[in-house]
């Protein structure tokens, strides 16, 4: 299979890459972007080229436009299984294909983290970024009786583009404890170095007050009661318990870095207890630690948001440019200096809302029924079970349940595991679970069509 | 049916969905069309409950199914295309 050598290779279109390859092409490299989602955009800027009347991520349209006119090859559909020293080996439509480059930006964006809660996995309960992306890829809304549940800013946004487009959620029902405004408080004159990133904040509140929709705060003890379907939500506000019926349920509880791809690849990650997920282990901002001509961008290091995607996808691609010795040290430094200046005026502003919309529908907090591995159906109780006959790693849980080891290969559920071993055993080897070859479900005829013609009998897969 | 589409200004498509004809919306994803169809399982658990499309953007897996004959493809990553065969896998 002959491969298209090209300077950088970037793994993801969202804001990160799309500005890493915008700025990698001004330096006159050769850029690929490889993105598995068949339009650019990653998801907060999903369906930015398409033609709309719904337009909401404005901030994005001169980075679209940018990255259009860019030169960059653009390899949309293309889901990115294997990293073999400068090859890529990744499948379009089932075909498989490879690329060589001498540079590696992961730039593979967030995902949510995983609501547990009873009746999770029942039909009828979704994520609140499921919705979105539905509105914003595909234009289709939710009909009949629909709720949005859980904590972060997303489920306020959401519910504003969705009255918008004509889908009124029966109610919104916050997850976020009220003490968290009071708690975060020192940490709230962080937001005047970012003041953008506060009157959005503001205007989006007064938005979706604006719009009436009933909205519950403080509430717990979620469940979602149903024999296959989710026919109803129950929770306790306020020392009330409320029981509404239902059609659909959308769930969220914030975003983790999406870093399967870079774990397989050999990228570390560490467990952020404060925040409770893994955060990629850099040299500077983005240099992925430990592995040779990758860099890493946006939010699959840690969750910052998409304004810091830019400015680190912009970043990854001026160190890689460096290191290729492709501009000199004096254009680097340059370049850089009001960039990291940015950056660090912006994460500042961060702390806030980190610390008001820390996490809610943790493991942790959940009954024995809510589901943790939805492709093996695990559950929170089995996996206390395990912990309490004395299994102290994610590897031994995994060997013993199962948990991981469907098809979305622990993408949904390693953050809830650890988070439950975290907290349940505080002296637990918090191993992250290994990730094997390849990193997407491939067929064997793919796997054989990229190894033809070369000298290996790829035995070794 | 549980979903709708906003713009049905959009070009027409036909995609076959286990032997019956489903409409479809040009750039519409596979996913979103049969939530739009009411379709109320696109995947077995190991137990034998039906799950659905759950996130939408590629990380959970429950809505991979056969299309076109090609096995364990995400559904809400394919966009529809004229004549397309999708089916549930056929392990269920």
């Amino acid at each position: 299979m002959s491969s298209i050598s090209y300077d950088i290779a970037v793994i993801g279109a969202g804001p990160a890459g799309m500005a890493a390859a915008v700025q990698a092409c001004r330096l006159g490299l050769s850029v690929a972007i490889l993105d598995d989602q068949p339009a650019a955009g990653g998801q907060i800027l999903r369906g930015i080229n398409r033609p709309s009347t719904l337009n909401y991520e404005k901030w994005g349209h001169p980075l679209s436009q940018a990255f259009l006119a860019s030169g960059a090859t653009h390899l949309a559909g293309a889901a990115v299984w294997a990293r073999e020293e400068s090859r890529l080996l990744y499948s379009i439509g089932g075909s498989a294909r490879s690329l060589n480059a001498h540079a590696l930006i992961l730039a593979t964006g967030s995902m949510e983290r995983p609501a547990i809660v009873p009746g999770n996995s029942l039909l009828g309960v979704v994520t609140v970024g499921a919705l979105q992306a539905l509105i914003k890829g595909s234009g289709c809304v939710p009909e009949g009786r629909f709720v949005l549940v859980g904590n972060g800013p997303l489920l306020l946004l959401c519910a504003s583009q969705l009255v918008e487009a004509g889908a009124r959620p029966e109610a919104i029902i916050q997850t976020t404890p009220a003490s968290r405004f009071l708690n975060a408080l020192p940490l709230a004159i962080g937001l005047l170095s970012d003041p953008k990133f506060l009157v959005d904040g503001l205007r989006l509140m007064a938005r979706v007050k604006r719009l009436g929709i009933p909205l519950y705060s403080g509430a717990r003890d979620i469940s979602i009661i149903g024999r296959d379907h989710a026919e109803a939500i129950q929770f306790r506000t306020k020392d009330r318990t409320i029981e509404m019926p239902v059609d659909l349920v959308a769930l969220h509880d914030g975003v983790v870095p999406n870093d399967n791809l870079a774990v397989s690849f050999g990228a570390n990650t560490t467990w952020n207890s404060r925040l409770q997920c893994y955060e990629m282990e850099t040299q500077g901002a983005t240099k992925v630690a430990g592995l040779d001509g990758v860099w890493a961008a946006g939010d699959t290091v840690a969750i910052h948001g998409g304004y810091q995607a830019v400015l680190s996808g912009k970043l990854a691609a001026l160190e890689a440019a460096f290191s290729l010795g492709r501009i000199d040290a004096k254009t680097h430094g340059m370049a850089i200096r009001p960039l990291l200046k940015q950056r660090k005026r912006q994460l500042a502003a961060r702390r806030f809302v980190d610390s008001v919309y820390a996490p809610t529908l943790l493991p942790t907090l959940a009954s024995d029924d809510a589901m943790l591995c939805r492709c093996e159906e695990v559950t929170v109780g089995t996996i206390r079970r395990k912990i309490e006959q004395g299994n102290t790693g994610t590897r031994a849980i995994k060997v013993t349940t199962r948990c991981g080891m469907g098809p979305c290969q622990g993408r949904q559920c390693t953050v809830s595991l650890t988070s439950l071993l975290a907290s349940e055993l505080p002296l637990a080897t918090l191993e992250r679970p290994s990730l094997r070859f390849p990193a997407r479900p491939i067929t064997v005829a793919e796997l054989a069509e990229s190894h033809k013609g070369m000298q290996s009998t790829g035995s070794d897969a | 049916m549980l979903f709708r589409q906003l713009n049905d200004k959009l070009k027409r498509v036909t995609i076959t969905f286990e032997g019956e004809p489903l409409n479809a919306f040009e750039s519409e994803s596979v996913a979103a069309c049969l939530l739009r169809h009411g379709v109320r399982f696109t995947r077995l658990a190991p137990s034998g409950a039906k799950r659905a499309p759950y996130c939408l953007m590629g990380a959970c897996f429950e809505c991979t199914m056969t299309v076109d004959g090609r096995t364990n493809v995400q559904a809400c990553l394919t966009l529809v295309a004229e004549g397309m065969t999708v089916k549930r896998s056929s392990n269920i």
